[in-house]
């Protein structure tokens, strides 16, 4: 399964950057030569976590704890590693420097982080009964 | 009709270079039956040849070796195969599989096929071992410096003298970037007290050029020495061979796995099939000197003289992974002038048989940051600002533990029908996790004391310091599947063994130093042992 602006929303998602076309095309290619099949739970999630990046954010803090090897990270993670060694958003990568930019990157994190935690537990919790009930 | 030379050397790791360089130079006719599996052309051509930050910034093909032309790495990071080997130096591992099959279990026990073996990956930690430490594994003390110090001229070893390292003439050590210059200072202003709890920190030993040399790059502080075999300082045994190439005693044989010899008279015939065409070669030969690795020896040797399955002891460190945050380091840059290896070693002094736990610390940019954030137990975006606010004050150390042998660590050939050569080792081997996780505590408080607060600790599984040893020990009395002094294994004429399947212990340091040193050595006794002319044309053998 892949939706077209998939690797846009993720990148949104992960780094709040618009990508170009180098960047889709690399994530299209890594998806085509296999190994990020989704399971019918998997796509039902991807589907919906697809509509935004705070939906991306919340499935994928709920996911790193509750099945942080599910294929829907995997492909999360094959759009980082693009990221990373993509030129335009190598900066990204380099490192945070000065004590308060740090500071306060660490605390807004945080409490993004337990936002996203309990959305995540609803709209994981509301998918999974969707599933069971279809299933 | 084949020709016979005087010593045929199977393995082109370090210690079959360093042994063919030593037989060459002796004058001697000398053959190497390799596999040789070689780095692919496309990864010698994207190999990068600039600063890794520039290049991050500029280079529109990175992907191409940071994460491998078909996203090879992004695929075993989620498996959680960390063997450390990046896209352009996978092909060390190729035809592995294939050809060296092995307990399913027992897969991070690391074997090569390559030219140049293991020895294109290594991290480049070049130690020398105390006298006790020598004695330990089963060798005289006698003549080690020289051999040492040839070893070291050789390949070229920068540091400073120590306990990793105790040889003169060596090329200044590498600098030392802010974040490991913090927790040296730490470490200095009371290291009179760290010695006396047995604690010690030095520069790590390294066999990396830093000195400006006509055959080698010297050391640019580019940080891609993981990613380029050529554009790195750092010696692998292509080195050498470059050097043997050219020379009319010497012939470079690849494609052949080695599976068999037999002694004939004073004769010894080499059985080897191409693993192209898959047919049988046979070689003939009046030495053979086993480099093959600890497990390809080991198969050679027990498929040739041991008619059942044979259990021999096995010796591999321990190994876990740290990560480490320096808090000096908290929003400051790090130097960007940096290398891939290892900058520092804490010895641990375990016993009074002065045996050390050694600890190898690296800050590396090269890491890439993304492989950092797949090991946080947190969504991809919290863990990516996490990392890259920590991303200076990292701190990542291998922690090695010395071995020695236990009757529970043993391997054995046995019949397969996956392998082409219809047999398989059978590994079996447990690591004291006790220990191992008192010697990480100890390690973490000290740290902790230097300024580095432990973030995350992993042992790694078994087989993954890649350091291996013991299979068939040095043994003073002659005893079967055991080495005399010489190298030679007992009761046969004229095999001899160049690797590590003799050390009788293996201390927490980086064995290949000694590895090369004991090629060497055994090398100048095959040399001395002469009664027959050696340098003479060669002759065939109908
Ligand atoms: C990632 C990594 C990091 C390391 N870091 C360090 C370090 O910092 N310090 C340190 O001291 N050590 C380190 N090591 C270990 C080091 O690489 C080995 O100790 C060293 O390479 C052993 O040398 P060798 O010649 O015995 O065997 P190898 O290097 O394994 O070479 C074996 C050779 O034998 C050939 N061969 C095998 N079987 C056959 C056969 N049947 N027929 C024909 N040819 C055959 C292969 O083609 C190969 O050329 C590291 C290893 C790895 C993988």
């Amino acid at each position: 399964m892949f939706t077209p602006n998939e690797p846009d929303i993720l990148s949104r998602y992960l780094l709040k950057v618009k990508i170009g076309t180098r960047e889709s095309q690399l994530y299209v290619s890594g998806i085509r030569g296999g190994g990020f099949e989704l399971t019918a739970f998997e796509a039902q999630l991807f589907q919906h976590m697809l509509l935004s990046p705070i939906f991306c954010a919340a499935y994928d803090t709920i996911l790193s704890i509750v099945d942080p090897q599910n294929q829907v990270r995997k492909r999360l993670y094959l759009m980082l590693s693009i990221l990373e060694t993509s030129p335009d958003h190598a900066n990204l990568f380099l490192g945070v420097h000065g004590r308060w930019a740090c500071i306060r990157i660490a605390c807004v994190g945080a409490s993004k982080y337990i936002f996203y935690l309990l959305l995540g537990s609803l709209l994981y919790g509301l998918q999974l009964s969707k599933y069971r009930l279809c299933h | 009709m084949s020709l016979i030379y005087d010593c045929i050397v199977v393995g082109s790791g370090p210690s079959g270079v360093q042994a063919a360089q030593t037989l060459v130079e002796g004058g001697m006719q000398v053959a190497m039956l390799d596999v040789g599996v070689h780095q692919d052309q496309f990864y010698q051509e994207q190999s990068p040849n600039t600063d890794f930050t520039q290049l991050r910034k500029s280079d529109q093909n990175q992907h191409l070796y940071l994460l491998g032309k078909d996203m090879e790495s992004i695929h075993k990071d989620w498996k959680g195969q960390h063997d450390r080997l990046t896209p352009p130096l996978a092909f060390t591992k190729k035809l592995v599989e294939e050809w060296q099959t092995k307990s399913p279990n027992q897969q991070a026990f690391m074997e090569s096929l390559a030219k140049g073996g293991l020895g294109n990956a290594w991290g480049r930690g070049a130690f020398t071992y105390s006298d006790k430490e020598l004695k330990a594994i089963g060798l005289s003390t006698h003549r080690w410096p020289q051999f040492y110090q040839k070893i070291a001229k050789r390949i070229g070893v920068s540091g400073t003298k120590g306990i990793g390292l105790d040889l003169d003439q060596l090329m200044p050590p590498l600098l030392l970037d802010k974040n490991m210059q913090c927790l040296f200072q730490r470490y200095k202003r009371y290291s009179k007290r760290w010695k006396k709890k047995g604690l010690y920190m030095e520069r790590t030993p390294l066999a990396v050029q830093n000195q400006p040399d006509v055959e080698r790059l010297s050391e640019q502080y580019w940080d891609v020495d993981f990613w380029s075999l050529q554009k790195s300082a750092g010696y692998h045994p292509g080195h050498t061979l470059k050097k043997l190439l050219p020379q009319n005693n010497f012939s470079y044989l690849p494609q052949h796995y080695v599976y068999e010899f037999q002694e004939i008279g004073d004769k010894v015939k080499v059985l080897a099939k191409h693993v192209q065409s898959k047919e049988d070669k046979v070689f003939y030969c009046r030495r053979l000197v086993l480099c093959a690795s600890v497990f390809g020896t080991a198969r050679i040797v027990l498929n040739s003289l041991s008619q059942s399955p044979r259990k021999i002891p096995l010796l591999c460190n321990a190994f876990t992974y740290g990560v480490w945050l320096n808090t000096k380091m908290f929003g400051r840059q790090n130097s960007l002038k940096r290398s891939s290896f290892s900058q520092l070693s804490v010895y641990e002094r375990e016993d009074e048989q002065e045996h050390f736990n050694l600890l190898n610390l690296y800050t590396y940019r090269s890491l890439l940051l993304s492989k950092l954030i797949r090991e946080l137990p947190f969504s991809f975006r919290f863990s990516y600002q996490l990392s890259a606010i920590v991303k200076e004050m990292l701190v990542i150390g291998g922690l090695h533990l010395p071995e020695k042998a236990h009757a529970h660590n043993f391997m054995q050939l046995i019949p397969s029908k996956t392998s082409p050569l219809g047999k398989s080792l059978d590994i079996h081997y447990q690591h004291d996790a006790a220990k191992t996780k008192a010697v990480l505590a100890r390690m973490n408080r000290a740290m902790f004391r230097w300024q580095a607060v432990p973030v995350l600790s992993r042992p790694k599984a078994i087989g993954s310091s890649k350091h291996y040893a013991g299979t068939f020990p040095f043994a003073e009395w002659p005893q079967t599947f055991q080495l005399a002094a010489s190298g030679r294994l007992h009761f046969t004429q004229n095999i001899y063994i160049g690797d590590a399947s003799g050390f009788r212990f293996l201390p927490a340091k980086g064995p290949t130093l000694t590895i090369m040193a004991n090629a060497h050595r055994i090398a100048k006794e095959i040399l001395k042992s002469q009664k027959i002319n050696f340098g003479q044309p060669l002759k065939s053998e109908g």
